[in-house]
C-alpha cells in the first residue's frame, strides 16, 4: 500500500481538531500543574504541536501511520501527540535548568519579567500538584464545576455520557462545563504563576 | 522531586488531563469546534493557518519541480476556506462535493446564529438582494432554533 493510500478518505479537518484540541488540554493542565516556564523555554504552542504531528505524519518518515493495524489515525496520532509534548517538556525543563545555572553565573544580570524562578536546589523542594486538587481550587463557589471535577476524579465519570448520567445533565452541558473548566484552569494557572509550583 | 516522581507527574499529565477535559476520540466536529471557539483561537483560525502552513508545502514542492504528493493536496483542498477558492477545476468539484456532505450531515460549522456573506461587490446589491438574504437569514436562525 502507498503511502497516499494510507491516508486516503481521511478528513483532515477533524483530525486537525482533535489534535488541536488534545495538545490544548495537555498545556493547560501542565501549566496548571506548574510546568509553565519549561513549556515557555520549550518556544512551542499547542497549535504548533498539533500542526507538527501532522506534518510528521505526511512525511511518513519519522511517524509511520497504517491503517488496519487498530487504531484510527486521530488515535494514532493522538499518541505521537502526548508522546511528543512530554519529550517537548523535558526539554523544557532541561533549558530552564541550564538557563538557571547561566543566571548564578551573572547575578547581576535583570531577571526576566514574567518569569517564575525555581530555588537552585535541583528541584529537591519542589513539589508535585495533584489536577483534582488544582481544578477543584479553580472551581471554587461553583456548584456545577465541584460537582463535575468530582465526579471525574472520584465518581469515574470519564465519557461525556458518564458524566451527563453522574450529574444528570445532558451530554452537551457537560461540553459546557468542560469548556468553563478550560477557561477557569487557565485563569488559574496565570494567577498563580507567582508561586511555587510542581517544576523540577 | 526525584526523576521517577518526575516521570510519574509527566505520565499523570497525560491521563488526568484527558480525564478531567474529556477524551478528544469521543467528541464529534460540532462539539471540536465548540471546544475551539471557546478560545482566543477559533476552529476558523485554527484551519487557516493550517490551510496556509500546508499550502507553503505545496509551493515549495511546486517550486522544485516536483508533484506534491497526493495526501498533501487532499489536506490543502480540504482545508481551504471558502473565500479562497482554487482555480483547479477538480479541486473545486472536491470541495463542492465535501460542503455537500458537510450540509447534509447536518453538522455545523460554527456557533455563529447569523449568515456571513463574502461578497465581492456588496455595494452592488439591490434592495431586493438585501430582503431575499434577510429572508433567507431568518429562515435559517427559526431552523436553527427550533432543532435546539
Amino acid at each position: 500500500m502507498s503511502v497516499d493510500d494510507r491516508f486516503r478518505d481521511v478528513d483532515w479537518e477533524v483530525v486537525l481538531y482533535k489534535l488541536t484540541v488534545r495538545a490544548r488540554q495537555l498545556f493547560l493542565t501542565a501549566q496548571a500543574k506548574g510546568y509553565r516556564n519549561a513549556l515557555a523555554r520549550a518556544c512551542t504552542d499547542p497549535d504548533d504541536l498539533a500542526r507538527s504531528v501532522i506534518a510528521e505524519a505526511l512525511k511518513n518518515d519519522r511517524v509511520k501511520y497504517k491503517p488496519g493495524k487498530g487504531a484510527s489515525l486521530s488515535t494514532f496520532l493522538c499518541k505521537v501527540l502526548e508522546r511528543d509534548f512530554i519529550d517537548l517538556l523535558r526539554k523544557g525543563i532541561r533549558l530552564d535548568r541550564r538557563l538557571d545555572a547561566i543566571e548564578d553565573l551573572k547575578p547581576e544580570s535583570p531577571r526576566e519579567l514574567g518569569v517564575v524562578y525555581d530555588v537552585n536546589d535541583g528541584g529537591k523542594s519542589a513539589k508535585r500538584l495533584e489536577l483534582r486538587a488544582i481544578a477543584l481550587r479553580a472551581a471554587v463557589g461553583q456548584k456545577d464545576l465541584e460537582d463535575y471535577v468530582t465526579a471525574a476524579f472520584d465518581c469515574g465519570a470519564v465519557t461525556r455520557s458518564d458524566a451527563a448520567t453522574c450529574l444528570e445533565v445532558s451530554p452537551s452541558e457537560v461540553t459546557n462545563l468542560r469548556k468553563k473548566l478550560m477557561r477557569h484552569l487557565g485563569l488559574t494557572s496565570t494567577n498563580d504563576s507567582n508561586e511555587t509550583g510542581g517544576e523540577e | 522531586m526525584n526523576q521517577d516522581d518526575l516521570e510519574k507527574d509527566l505520565n499523570e499529565i497525560i491521563a488526568e488531563s484527558r480525564r478531567l477535559l474529556g477524551d478528544v476520540e469521543e467528541m464529534d466536529k460540532p462539539e471540536l469546534v465548540e471546544m475551539l471557539n471557546n478560545s482566543e483561537r477559533p476552529a476558523e483560525a485554527v484551519r487557516q493557518v493550517a490551510f496556509s502552513v500546508f499550502e507553503n508545502l505545496l509551493r515549495e514542492y511546486r517550486l522544485r519541480g516536483e508533484h506534491p504528493p497526493q495526501r498533501y493536496i487532499d489536506l490543502v483542498t480540504q482545508l481551504r476556506p471558502a473565500q479562497n477558492l482554487s482555480h483547479n477545476q477538480d479541486t473545486l468539484v472536491k470541495q463542492a462535493k465535501k460542503w455537500v456532505a458537510d450540509l447534509l450531515a447536518g453538522s455545523a460549522g460554527g456557533t455563529e446564529t447569523s449568515l456571513q456573506f463574502a461578497f465581492h461587490h456588496r455595494a452592488e446589491l439591490t434592495d431586493a438582494d438585501r430582503r431575499i438574504l434577510e429572508e433567507a437569514e431568518a429562515e435559517v436562525s427559526r431552523k436553527m432554533k427550533r432543532k435546539k
